[in-house]
């Protein structure tokens, strides 16, 4: 028999719609799936706020012919990862440059900057395409793990 | 996010909660947008019971500064929590924004 997969006991799923108003759904998932490692709100915060960002980006901009699916998978141990899935247009955030505040100011909302906290707010973030999807993948270590 | 605008002359006191994001920070750009058409010059946002602030309500500071600027008037920012004050560092906009401990010293930066 295979051994079971680490993950699997804490992996969490949850797919919603790219539209703003499903971002509350998004952020109780997260928070439903945090809830036994007892982090402080600010610490919750945090991530709460990368991943919004993230979303938001997908629901702006992965898909131009109108909607589409965004994918949560989150799972704890070692720390907290959190993946993020779209099925639209390749996209890797890494490679936005560092936003300018000026040009964010007469540009319209591509700034930057959305991405520039998310990355800033964790410990660790990756992208990579895979299947026709994004795959944005959002770590962060926990305080006081064996 | 709740959003709650109180007059002092030509000053605004703007308390704000709960979250300012892609999903509320369009409500604050009216209501700021409707406060500066009514005469108010300066802004005193109060983030006390702010939980967080992403990019996009960084973004409606950021336009409500350049019309308030335009007036010659000016953003304080006061009473932000830890999170949120690390938001503005991290984002740079802690540098555009000065910030106080409370309502009261923000008024006196106006």
């Amino acid at each position: 028999m295979m051994p079971d997969d680490p993950h699997e006991a804490s992996r969490r799923t949850l797919t919603i719609r790219s539209e703003l108003s499903e971002i509350d759904k998004a952020r109780a998932f997260l928070r439903e799936s945090l809830a036994p490692c007892r982090l402080d709100e600010e610490e919750i915060f945090k991530l709460e706020l990368a991943l919004v960002e993230i979303c938001v980006n997908i629901t702006r901009y992965a898909y131009p012919d109108g909607g589409g699916p965004i994918g949560l998978t989150l799972w704890i141990e070692p720390g907290i990862c959190l993946e993020i899935r779209d099925s639209g247009v390749p996209f890797d955030p890494r490679l936005l440059p560092p936003p300018d505040l000026d040009r964010l100011l007469a540009s319209s909302r591509r700034g930057g900057l959305g991405v520039y906290l998310a990355r800033k707010l964790v410990d660790d973030f990756d992208y990579k395409r895979e299947n026709e999807e994004n795959i944005v993948t959002l770590s962060r270590c926990l305080p006081f793990t064996n | 996010m709740t959003i709650d605008g109180k007059r002092d002359n030509g000053r605004m006191i703007v308390t704000v909660g709960g979250r300012m994001d892609a999903v509320s920070a369009p409500e604050f750009d009216k209501r700021c947008e409707a406060w500066i058409a009514e005469g108010a010059e300066s802004f005193v946002i109060d983030f006390a019971g702010l939980d967080y602030i992403s990019s996009a309500g960084l973004r409606s500071l950021l336009v409500l500064g350049k019309k308030t600027a335009a007036r010659k008037g000016r953003v304080v920012i006061a009473s932000a929590r830890d999170v949120v004050k690390e938001v503005f560092a991290i984002s740079g906009f802690g540098s555009i924004f000065p910030m106080a401990d409370s309502v009261a010293a923000a008024l006196g930066r106006l």
